[in-house]
Order: structure tokens, then C-alpha cells, then sequence
């Protein structure tokens, strides 16, 4: 015990020496990933449509209201459909709405009246949005129009209308309820903000290899056990520090709940650091650089959780060998936690797998350090 | 003649140099390519198969096609049917399960008045907005063919989508980390060839030879270019044939518009080797500098739905403009006239950044 302690304090005092150091393991990785959710703060609204009304009705007037009326998109009219094409190709349009001449009256006859909707597709994300958004409002003017019919003309429409079922819907979000992206973004964002102690651990490793101070420890009685941990306790702390500050933020700045306990995350919280910087520790034994082992662990726990950690690609959608690959990773696991804890409030109940999943890693990679560990020089 | 000489003597040291750095330079030249498949597979096709569950008090023929139809549904798979809506949201706070759609009872029988209910996990936003979009249109298709078919629709929109019809997301994701990972090979590999000398102090030794100061930079420079032309035809040859991204622009074109964007990283790259000290914290600067520049030009989202300061400060960001015109000349084989106003701005920042890195560069020699 006092090995280790002894180890841990040699550590803190060289992380407080070298004061960029200390200000790139709290400020810097804080400050990038506020900046991040900053960024991936606004939600997708205000979708630049161009509106083409050949028709000119009492009809076609409704549907461009309904348009107007939705704040997802950002409504101009324009008098030829040419141009609002060229709009489409240079990108100061992400939909064109064309109502065609005879729309009002093919809707008096009772016919089917088309309206075309040409969508850019090349930003897939929104695409998808403005699609639903303008199937919703076509439907809801569908249904307002037979309900008219149905009153004016009595029960002869009604009969035309057949027996089938006319099925309503209405959504409620759980967890979220405005749907607001920072929300969702910054639990996930929380465990790449957290692997800045694993790379601060694996190049303090690396670090002494480098400078040859290694050969120094060698010759001191110290066990290996207090050698590695004593070496990683220091940066679990520095996490805990940086977990306190972005939680602050997430929820003064982003409006991010906290609806589980605030001991709980924070355990969770330690059992995850623990989990990536004894990765990070086992990295810094095979790399010979300090920046090598620095950027392996980084590009490892900071990159790769980006694609991989249900952030901003859902996990469901990917090929089974991806499933594995995300699996794998500590900061997916952490992601299902931060939300779970955060935003769903919920405890050991249902989070236990991902925390044992946690534990599980940091086991087997400090063990595997511990096993590739040697003192000995050369 | 004799400047070609030096500068081709430079350019022949430099690669000599990095190949003596093997082991940095091809991590920082596979990484990209590492990324792109994890990258590109993680995107593959749109959103589908997300978890469902079905709470079906109905348990009528109709109800049954319903979910059929939510199953069929690219989007949704039906992973559980659970008794009661309690199990279904137990099922959603675990994370099973993204929605649960709700069958009333009294469906089939209903005209109108029968609501299904769609219950949504919004903790991962950008599911969930998917999800919401999906599950409302799959209702409302049933909703408007169901019965015999007989139906008149009112009002019908007749959706098409321009330049990416199947909603591909990699189409969206794979031109942006292209452009990404060639900012990374850029910055990195200048990064590499000035700070090396830097950090030896081989650069007085320099001074004293008969190199002037523009050969050395152009010589220097050579390797880098070469470099990242390289990485590009690799990068874009998985993009097309792997990922079969659709090019509908013309490749020379944007071959040649990438050498503005060069010349710009390039100025980044040499004057962050002049202000950071070693090449220790020179890659480490290098990679956050990546990961910001990559999201403020729009990797996740675009641009112009950014907050306005965010906005306004990536107008100071060239990769913004790179990844622009790589995606618009990808999908919508934009040429150099729809370029333009990409361009401009790219072509300024190039000689302000490489303008002003060869004169820090320069007074750092002389």
C-alpha cells in the first residue's frame, strides 16, 4: 500500500509540474468536447423549400399554409419550376414542393390531386426528415378534406369512402421529450471525454521508457502491482475531475437531466476510466514512443467510440462484425450507461451487463499489463 | 536550373527521411483506411432493422397486417410482442427495443377514431428523430391502403429523391471523412518533415548551404504532395469500389481543386510545426485540430444548421470548404462554375495561410 501510494504521488507531482500537461488532461479535453456538443447542439429545422404554385386555388393555398406553418421547414415561393431545380443542384434549396396546375380541381372532382416533392438526398439525415414532414402534412390535409366531404355531401361520401379502417397515430418520445440532439449527444460524448486519462496513462508509461527514467524504478524494491496501479490511480482522479466538470456543464449549459443517482454515475464513471486507461497501460507496453502510444490509444478510445459507440450511428444497423467490434468497446458500453443514468434514470436493474462488461475489461487488461509488465531493461 | 536542382536534391532528402520514419508515417497513412471501412460499414445503407415492439390488444386479422407491415418495413424489425405496454416500456428502458407501437383494441372495427400509438426511446437523438419519421410514415401507408384499396386519397405527394435516391448515408459520410483523413495525411506529414528539423536544430545546418529559403520550403513540400495525391486515389478507390459512392463529377477536376485545399492545410500544418515545440505534442495538437475542423465542416451536420457563432467561425476553416466541394462533387457532379463559391474563399485562404507560414518559416531561418 504504501508502494503504491508513494508511486501514485511521484505521478500527481509530475502531472502538476508539467502544467500544459495538466491543462490539456482537465481544460483541453473538456473544453473539445464542449465545443463538439456546441456544434451538434441545433437541431434540424428550418429546411430551405421552395414552393412552386402553378395551381393558384383555394386548395393549393391550404397546402402551402400547412408548409408555412411547420417550423421544420423554411418556406420561399418561387414562379417557375426550372429554377427551382437549379436551386436543388447548387444547394440554396433542400426541397422544391411543385403544386401543378388543376390540383383544386382534380381534389372538387374527387379525384387524386399529386403534388410533387423533389428532396435533395445528398444530406440523407435530413432528407429523411423533410419526406416524413411533408408525407405528415399531406395526410393531415387528406383526412381535413374528407372530413369536409364527409360533412357536406352526408353519407353517400362516407360509403365511398369503404369500411376499411382509417388509422390515426400519435407519438410520444420517452426520455426526451423535445427530442432536442444535445440531449441525446452529450451522454454519449461523455465517454470520449473520458478517455483522456487513458491516453494521458499510456504516455506516462511510454513517457519514462523514453527518458530512460524507467531504468531508475528498476532498481527499486517496487512490486509491479504498485508500479501499474499507482501509475493509473492518479489519472482515474483526473477523470473524476473531468466527470465533474462536464456533468456541470451538460446540465447548466446543455440543459442535459440528471434523473439517476449522482454516486452512481460516478462510480460507473471510475469503473469505466479504470476499464480504458488499463487498456491504455497495456498499449504503452508494446509501443516504443510516447506520442506512438498516445496515438494509438487515442485513435482506439477516442475515434473509433465516434462510429462505434451508438452516438451517431445506430449499432442495430450495422453488419454483425461491427456489432462485435462495437461490443468490444468500453465506450459503447459507457454510452448505454451515461443515457441510461442520465436521461433514462435507471440503475444496477438494468445497467448491471454493461457494468459487468466494464469490469470485466479492466480486469483482463490490467491483468494482461500486469502480465506483460516486466521490470527489466532492454 | 540550379533551384530545380536544390529543391529536387531537398525534395530526395525529405523522402529518404521519411522513409526512415516507416513506422509513423504508414500508421498515419493506414489509419485513414482503417477508419473509412469501420467508418463506411458502420453507415452502410440507411437505418434499418432498428428493434420494435408490438403491444397488440386488438388481435384481429387487421391488427396481424399491421405488424406485418411494420416488419416488412425497411426500417423496423419486430423483435418482441409483448402482453402488456408495461413489459413493451420495460423492454424500451432497458434498450431492447427503440419504439413500441401501440394496437388499440377495437381496431378493425373502428372508423377512425382507432389511434396507434407509437412510443419512442429518445435518448439517442438521432435515431430517434429517424424512428419518429419511419413510424409515423409506415402508419399512415397502412392507414391509406389498408381495407380493399378502394380509397380515393385526396392528396398524395409524390416524393423523389434527387442525387442519392436510396438515402445511402455512407454517400453523406464517406465524401466527408475523405476529405477529413486527407486534412489528417496533410497536417501530419508537413507536421513530420519541418518539426524533425526543428527539433534537431539540422535547420541552421541548412542555412549554411547554398539552398535558399523557397527551394527548401518547395522541397520539403514535394513528399507531402506526392504523399497525399497517394492516399487520395486509395481513399477514393474504396470509396467507389467498395462502397460504390457514386463520383458524378469529373476526378481530374477535383484532383486539381484539391491542390488548393493543399496549399492551405499545408500553411496550417507549417505553422503549427513553428509554434508547438516537439513532434510529441505536435501530433497530438494535430489530431484534436482534425477532430474539430472535421465537425465543424459539417462531417455530422450541416453547416448551416450549426449555432451562428459556430457557423461564422467555420468560415475560417478550409476543410469546410473541401469537404463542400467534395460532396457536391460526388452527388450532384457539381463542376467549377457551381464551385465557385467554394472556391473562392479556399482559393484567399490558400495564399494567406501559405503566405504567411513561408514568411514565419523563412524569419524562423534566417
Amino acid at each position: 500500500m504504501r508502494a503504491f501510494l508513494a508511486v501514485a504521488r511521484n505521478e500527481i507531482t509530475q502531472i502538476l509540474r508539467d502544467r500544459i500537461y495538466l491543462l490539456l488532461l482537465t481544460v483541453g479535453g473538456v473544453g473539445t468536447l464542449v465545443t463538439l456538443a456546441y456544434t451538434l447542439s441545433a437541431d434540424i429545422e428550418n429546411v430551405r423549400t421552395l414552393v412552386v404554385d402553378l395551381d393558384v386555388s383555394q386548395y393549393s393555398h391550404q397546402f402551402v399554409q400547412a408548409l408555412a406553418n411547420d417550423r421544420f421547414f423554411d418556406m420561399e415561393m418561387a414562379a417557375q419550376s426550372e429554377h427551382a431545380e437549379a436551386c436543388l443542384q447548387d444547394g440554396s434549396a433542400r426541397m422544391v414542393v411543385v403544386i401543378p396546375t388543376g390540383y383544386g380541381r382534380r381534389i372538387e372532382r374527387g379525384d387524386v390531386a399529386r403534388v410533387q416533392v423533389l428532396i435533395d438526398g445528398s444530406e440523407p439525415g435530413v432528407a429523411v426528415l423533410a419526406e416524413g414532414h411533408v408525407l405528415a402534412i399531406a395526410g393531415s390535409i387528406s383526412q381535413q378534406l374528407v372530413v369536409e366531404r364527409v360533412e357536406r355531401q352526408g353519407a353517400v361520401a362516407a360509403d365511398a369512402m369503404g369500411s376499411h379502417p382509417r388509422v390515426a397515430y400519435n407519438e410520444r418520445v420517452r426520455y426526451n421529450a423535445d427530442l432536442k440532439t444535445v440531449v441525446g449527444v452529450v451522454p454519449g460524448l461523455m465517454g470520449i471525454v473520458l478517455t483522456v486519462p487513458a491516453v494521458g496513462a499510456s504516455a506516462a508509461f511510454a513517457r519514462e521508457r523514453e527518458r530512460g527514467s524507467f531504468e531508475v524504478v528498476v532498481s527499486t524494491p517496487l512490486g509491479r502491482w504498485p508500479l501499474l496501479l499507482g501509475r493509473v490511480f492518479p489519472y482515474v482522479l483526473v477523470g473524476l475531475l473531468d466527470i465533474a466538470i462536464f456533468l456541470a456543464i451538460a446540465r447548466y449549459a446543455f440543459g442535459v437531466p440528471l434523473r439517476g443517482g449522482l454516486g452512481f454515475f460516478v462510480l460507473l464513471g471510475c469503473i469505466y476510466i479504470f476499464a480504458t486507461a488499463s487498456s491504455g497501460v497495456l498499449i504503452a507496453q508494446f509501443s516504443r514512443s510516447q506520442h506512438g502510444a498516445a496515438i494509438i490509444t487515442f485513435e482506439l478510445f477516442g475515434i473509433a467510440p465516434v462510429y462505434l459507440s451508438d452516438i451517431f450511428f445506430p449499432v442495430a444497423s450495422m453488419p454483425l462484425w461491427l456489432k462485435w467490434l462495437a461490443t468490444s468497446l468500453p465506450a459503447t458500453h459507457f454510452t448505454a450507461i451515461a443515457r441510461g443514468v442520465l436521461l433514462k434514470g435507471v440503475g444496477w436493474d438494468v445497467l448491471w451487463p454493461n457494468v459487468l462488461a466494464l469490469s470485466a475489461m479492466g480486469v483482463m487488461m490490467s491483468g494482461l499489463a500486469y502480465a506483460r509488465f516486466r521490470k527489466r531493461v532492454g | 536550373m540550379n533551384t530545380l536542382r536544390r529543391t529536387t536534391q531537398i525534395a530526395h532528402k525529405e523522402f529518404l527521411e521519411l522513409w526512415r520514419h516507416a513506422g509513423v508515417v504508414s500508421f498515419i497513412l493506414i489509419l485513414p483506411v482503417i477508419e473509412m471501412f469501420v467508418l463506411g460499414y458502420a453507415t452502410a445503407g440507411g437505418i434499418n432493422d432498428l428493434p420494435a415492439a408490438v403491444v397488440d390488444a386488438d388481435k384481429s386479422a387487421t391488427s396481424r397486417r399491421l405488424i406485418q407491415a411494420i416488419h416488412q418495413a425497411r426500417s423496423f424489425a419486430v423483435v418482441a410482442l409483448p402482453e402488456t405496454s408495461a413489459q413493451a416500456e420495460r423492454m424500451l428502458e432497458v434498450g431492447q427495443i427503440n419504439v413500441v407501437f401501440l394496437i388499440p383494441q377495437g381496431l378493425e372495427r373502428a372508423d377512425g377514431d382507432a389511434a396507434v400509438a407509437a412510443i419512442i426511446d429518445g435518448s439517442n437523438t438521432s435515431v430517434a428523430s429517424y424512428t419518429a419519421a419511419y413510424a409515423e410514415g409506415v402508419v399512415a401507408h397502412f392507414s391509406m391502403q389498408g381495407g380493399n384499396g378502394s380509397v380515393v386519397v385526396p392528396v398524395d405527394a409524390e416524393v423523389r429523391i434527387r442525387y442519392n435516391q436510396d438515402l445511402r448515408r455512407e454517400n453523406f459520410y464517406v465524401p466527408a471523412l475523405l476529405g477529413t483523413m486527407m486534412s489528417l495525411v496533410v497536417l501530419a506529414i508537413t507536421a513530420i518533415c519541418v518539426v524533425r528539423e526543428r527539433e534537431r536544430g539540422t535547420l541552421e545546418q541548412l542555412m549554411v548551404t547554398p539552398v535558399r529559403p523557397g527551394e527548401l520550403i518547395a522541397g520539403k513540400l514535394v513528399p507531402v504532395i506526392v504523399i497525399s495525391y497517394v492516399e487520395l486515389l486509395v481513399m477514393l478507390g474504396i470509396a467507389m469500389y467498395v462502397f460504390n459512392v457514386p463520383v458524378e463529377g469529373s476526378l481530374p477536376l477535383y484532383a486539381g481543386l484539391m491542390a488548393v485545399y493543399l496549399l492551405a492545410e499545408m500553411g496550417v500544418g507549417i505553422l503549427i510545426s513553428t509554434l508547438v515545440g516537439s513532434q510529441s505534442q505536435a501530433l497530438p495538437t494535430i489530431f484534436l485540430l482534425v477532430t474539430m475542423n472535421g465537425t465543424m465542416a459539417g462531417f455530422f451536420t450541416p453547416v448551416d444548421m450549426m449555432p451562428l457563432p459556430v457557423q461564422l467561425a467555420s468560415t475560417f476553416v478550409p476543410l469546410r470548404y473541401f469537404v463542400d466541394i467534395t460532396r457536391q462533387l460526388f452527388a450532384k457532379g457539381a463542376g467549377f462554375y457551381e464551385l465557385a463559391p467554394q472556391l473562392v474563399p479556399l482559393v484567399g485562404m490558400s495564399v494567406v495561410l501559405f503566405t504567411a507560414s513561408a514568411w514565419v518559416l523563412r524569419r524562423r531561418m534566417l
